[in-house]
Parts: structure tokens; C-alpha cells; sequence
């Protein structure tokens, strides 16, 4: 595995270098569990308040939440800053290095970081689901527990190719991080609560256009069979990993053909 | 045995035309007008194993967009490339096996970690076996003399260390072609003089093709038998550097010292002489080679006064060049003062 290997000695260099500047090293670290412990007490703050939405409780948005949250922040330590800093390499010509490698331009610029930060969110949902899970009562059999990682990896591929697609924007427009922060952010939110509660439109929007709703929604409804399980179709309750797959390969393309399209800049 | 063929070369770029002031702005908000901008138009040439050229243009020639499509950076709009038997473009992976690129103006090594790291990681992207990349560390290191900021983070190194720090990671893979792009930009004499012995050495001991772009003309002088100029995104001369110097630098300037001030140097014109100016005792002389040599000169010269001292300097190879330039921006114009 040729592959790994690599990636663990950029990974190796990579970390060293942080390490360089090693107070911000633990700043950010300290910053990103400390802003997502924030949300979630936010989630409690107004559930208190309520009791719950359309029948699903604390615990149960918790755990909506952080399917989430999980899946976000493994594939944001992978694949979010390579996109962020894409448009700046494209803009001043220096994915024209990344071109003349012998390994794939992708792979390239993803495994030239790493963002450890992420290690906080991941931290902090696995906490959640050590929480979470019993009080809900899902049972732990292997069924459950195969599904589980399916709808991990899946979830885990969605949020990669949303990342990828809205980072591959650069290759044709100069301000695509913007396209990028709306897709991660402000999108991503209506994910805090089941979509079941919005408007038809934003439903059909997270299932069939963005399909975020594969990433926490229609898993959830496996495992917890809430209301509003039958949304569109209850076999959408397995779709994740499909979903996934196919998300990644639309992305994988559209991003070769804005390499293919990428122009360089003058000097 | 050609290593690079190169056949009617184009590259044109669509480019948004943008209005003048607030109402040209919001125009094109909404009705945006291309425009078609050619910088490689119509290119052939074809270089030879072991070949270096030096590739030169004035600024915004298509020089760079000639390397970069070389080297499979970008796609050509029409015509074909063959470096080594691939098509850059369409086999860019096995292609960059083949190549060593250096772009002058930016690093292709990590900016926060130390020289060492960098080349370390390259072993391992190009898969150099450990003994291979060791010796040829060593041999790098004697000519560039590395080791004396091997283990310092690139951000910290002058502009001198980090070129050699580039040109040894673009070359350690032993590449059959190296492409440089403005290597000597910004370096001070002895660094250029460095990398230019050390080009050399790489040429003549792996037999490595090498082309070039500089706008140092003592890069060219040192380094390259044969020079491709372009303009404006077409070819205007292929050929050695001492054709090149024939055809657009026949003039020469001779600096004659003589004991006395020459009141009267009007009888010096005779066909060739293009223009004398004198300071003091000293007087320069612009003749054209090719109708009146030095010795004729100097003869008419001696019969008359007492002569101190002399030198004769030839035409500056980026002198030729310039005229090139502007020749054809201008023909006329430059047709003029070529021909006196």
C-alpha cells in the first residue's frame, strides 16, 4: 500500500511543521471543542425548552446531530483545507507544481495536509454517541453496528464530494471559497434538526439536489423510526452508502475536468 | 535522435473584455464579451538528446506558456508535442518521469520544513531507491553545496540557497529533459555563475536536454550552442548563438586611445563606419564588421596619430537581442538604425 505509506510520511513532515508554531498547534485545538460544545448546548437550550421536535427528543437530535458532525469532521480533516487553499494555488499559478508530479493532482494536494484541529470535533462526537446511543436504546448487534459503518462511510463520502465539487469551483471562478463556506456552513445547518420540520422545497433540495439529508437524516430514521420515516420513499433509509459512492464519482469528474480546465496564470 | 518535437504549436486563451467606468462594470455583469488572445501561435522546433536551448522572448512572448504546455502543465488549443515519446498533456504522469522543471519565480519545496525533508519526500514520489538518492545528494552537494542549509526550513533560506535547493530536488529523479524557467532571476554573480557550472556538468555527464528561458544573456553566452527566440507568441530565429550574432550583431565598437585630443575626425568616414564620438582622447568607433574590419581602421588611424592604446568590444548578445525586439515591434524604425 504504496498509497498509505505516502500519506503518512506528508502527514509525518506535515506536523512537523505545525509543530513549529506549537501554541497555536493547541489554540486551535482547544477553539474547535470548545465552539462545538457550544452548539450543543445550544441544541439543549432550546429542546429544554420545548421538550421536543416533532417527537424527537434531546437524545435523539443529539444523535442526528452528531452523525453529522462525525462524518463532517473526518472528511474535513482530509479533504476541507486542500479546497479552501485550492483557489489561492489556482489564482497564483501554484497547482502548476502540483501538475508535474507523478502522482495523481487529487491525492497531491490532499495529502500535503492534514487538519489535526478536527481531532477536536471527532473527539467530541464520540463522546455524544457514548451518551447518546444507550439512552436511546438502540440495541449494539452486529447488524446495527455493519449499518452503522456503511452510513459512517457513506456520510463520510457525501460531505468529501460537496467539499470537492464546491473546491473544484476554482478552476472556473476567481471567489470560490465562498461557494465552499455557503455549501459547509450555512447549508450544512438546516442538518442541526430532522428535515422532516422544513419546508417541502428544502426537503427535496438535502435529498435530491445536495443530498445532505443521506448524511444524518435518513440514517437516523433507520435506527430511530421517528416521524416522517416514509419521507419520499422508506427504502431512502438505506441509500447512504450508495449515495456516497455515487457522489464521490461525480465529484472525482468534476474535478478532472477543471484540472483539464485550469489555465495557469502569466510569467 | 530528437527527444522534443514540437508541431504547429497554438495556445489561444479566451479573456473577459472588461468596459471602462461604472457603466462598462455593470455591462459586463451581465453581457460579458470574450476575447481571443493567442500567446503561442504556429510553433515548430525540435531538439536533439542532450541539447541545451535557450528559449527567449521580451516579457509576454509565450515563453512560459511554451514551457508550461512542455512540461504538460497546460493543454495545447492545436498542434502536437513529443517529448521522450509521450504527449505531455494527455500522458502527464509517465511524463513527469521524464522531466525536471524549475520555475524561478516560486519554490516547489515545503515552506515550513527543512530542505532535507523536502528532498526526502521527493525520493519517495518519485520512488528513488535510498543508495541512488544518497550518491546523488552527494554529487549535488558538491557543486551546489548543500549541506550548508540542508536542515534549514525553506522560508529562512536566501533566494541564492533556495534556487540550488530547487534545482536539486527537479533533478533527482534524473530526469531526461530539464525545463528552467528564469533560473538566475534575482541571484547575485557568484550564485548564477554556480548554477550555471552546475547545468553544465548535469548536461555533459547525463547527457540531460535542457531548455531554458532567462533574460540574462550571460546564461545564454555560458550555457547555450543554440537560442529559439519568439515574439508575440511566434517564432523569429532558430539557430546557434553565432549565427545569431552574424545576422542582427555585425556591429562592433572599437575604443581607440590616442596621445593627442584629434581635432578633426572627419576623415575617418569610409564605408562601414557608422558613428564616432569622441571624449577627451579617447574615441569610440561603430563600424560594421561584415564591410570594414579593425585592422583597416586602425591602419588609417596610425598613419595619422599616435595611438595610446585600443579595444575592440563585440555586440552584447542581449544587445542582438534587443534589436530583435524591437525589429519587430517596429520595422521601420529598427530597419534604420541597423543599417545605419
Amino acid at each position: 500500500m504504496n498509497f498509505i505509506k505516502l500519506y503518512i510520511r506528508f502527514i509525518v513532515v506535515f506536523l512537523k511543521s505545525k509543530m513549529e508554531y506549537r501554541f497555536s498547534f493547541f489554540m486551535d485545538l482547544f477553539t474547535n471543542v470548545f465552539t462545538y460544545s457550544l452548539l450543543f448546548v445550544s441544541i439543549w437550550v432550546i429542546l429544554n425548552k420545548f421538550q421536543h421536535i416533532q417527537g424527537w427528543g434531546f437524545y435523539e437530535v443529539m444523535f442526528l446531530y452528531n452523525l453529522n458532525l462525525f462524518t463532517y469532521a473526518i472528511s474535513g480533516m482530509f479533504i476541507k483545507h486542500p479546497m479552501l487553499d485550492l483557489e489561492k494555488m489556482v489564482q497564483n499559478g501554484d497547482f502548476d507544481s502540483v501538475l508535474i508530479k507523478p502522482i495523481d493532482p487529487l491525492y497531491h494536494i490532499v495529502v500535503r495536509q492534514f487538519e489535526y484541529t478536527f481531532f477536536g470535533h471527532i473527539l467530541l462526537s464520540i463522546v455524544v454517541f457514548c451518551i447518546s446511543v444507550p439512552k436511546i436504546g438502540i440495541p449494539l448487534n452486529s447488524f446495527n453496528i455493519l449499518w452503522f459503518a456503511l452510513f459512517i462511510i457513506g456520510g463520510v463520502l457525501i460531505h468529501s464530494s460537496i467539499m470537492i465539487i464546491s473546491g473544484s469551483m476554482s478552476f472556473w471562478f476567481v471567489k470560490s471559497t465562498s461557494i465552499l463556506e455557503m455549501g459547509i456552513y450555512d447549508i450544512r445547518s438546516f442538518l442541526n434538526y430532522p428535515i422532516s420540520i422544513y419546508q417541502n422545497s428544502i426537503q427535496i433540495f438535502l435529498t435530491f439536489v445536495l443530498p445532505f439529508a443521506f448524511v444524518n437524516f435518513y440514517p437516523a430514521q433507520f435506527f430511530l423510526q421517528k416521524e416522517g420515516n416514509d419521507l419520499f420513499h422508506p427504502l431512502l433509509q438505506f441509500g447512504t452508502p450508495i449515495v456516497g459512492i455515487i457522489t464521490i464519482f461525480i465529484a472525482y469528474y468534476i474535478w478532472s475536468v477543471g484540472v483539464n480546465n485550469y489555465q495557469s496564470t502569466g510569467s | 535522435m530528437n527527444i522534443i518535437t514540437v508541431n504547429n504549436l497554438t495556445k489561444s486563451y479566451l479573456v473577459q473584455k472588461r468596459e471602462q467606468g461604472i457603466k462598462g462594470t455593470f455591462q459586463s455583469l451581465f453581457n460579458r464579451k470574450h476575447e481571443k488572445i493567442t500567446a503561442v501561435s504556429n510553433i515548430n522546433f525540435q531538439i536533439e538528446k542532450g541539447e541545451i536551448v535557450g528559449y527567449l522572448g521580451p516579457n509576454g512572448a509565450g515563453k512560459s506558456t511554451t514551457i508550461k504546455m512542455l512540461s504538460g502543465i497546460l493543454s495545447p488549443t492545436n498542434g502536437n508535442i513529443d517529448v521522450n515519446g509521450l504527449s505531455p498533456f494527455s500522458n502527464r504522469k509517465e511524463h513527469s518521469l521524464n522531466i525536471g522543471v524549475v520555475f524561478g519565480q516560486r519554490t516547489q519545496l515545503w515552506w515550513d520544513i527543512p530542505v532535507s525533508e523536502s528532498l526526502n519526500l521527493m525520493r519517495h514520489m518519485y520512488k528513488i531507491p535510498k543508495s541512488d538518492y544518497l550518491k546523488r545528494l552527494e554529487v549535488f552537494n558538491e557543486f551546489l553545496d548543500l549541506n550548508q542549509f540542508i536542515n534549514v526550513p525553506v522560508r529562512q533560506l536566501s533566494l541564492g540557497q533556495r534556487m540550488r535547493a530547487d534545482l536539486c530536488a527537479a533533478l533527482l529523479h534524473q530526469p531526461e529533459v530539464l525545463f528552467l524557467d528564469e533560473p538566475t532571476i534575482g541571484l547575485d554573480v557568484v550564485v548564477k555563475d554556480n548554477i550555471r557550472t552546475f547545468i553544465q556538468q548535469i548536461n555533459e555527464n547525463l547527457n540531460t536536454t535542457v531548455i531554458l528561458t532567462t533574460h540574462d544573456m550571460s546564461d545564454i553566452e555560458k550555457l547555450c550552442n543554440r537560442v529559439i527566440v519568439i515574439d508575440q507568441g511566434s517564432k523569429v530565429y532558430d539557430g546557434t548563438v553565432k549565427e545569431l550574432k552574424k545576422t542582427y550583431g555585425s556591429e562592433e565598437l572599437i575604443i581607440v586611445e590616442t596621445e593627442n585630443k584629434i581635432k578633426d575626425y572627419n576623415y575617418l568616414f569610409s564605408p562601414g563606419i557608422l558613428y564616432v564620438e569622441q571624449q577627451n582622447n579617447t574615441l569610440f568607433i561603430t563600424y560594421n564588421k561584415s564591410k570594414i574590419s579593425s585592422s583597416v581602421i586602425l591602419k588609417i588611424l596610425m598613419n595619422k596619430e599616435e595611438i595610446l592604446d585600443f579595444t575592440i568590444k563585440e555586440t552584447e548578445i542581449d544587445e542582438v537581442i534587443r534589436r530583435m525586439y524591437i525589429k519587430s515591434l517596429n520595422p521601420i524604425s529598427a530597419g534604420g538604425a541597423m543599417n545605419e
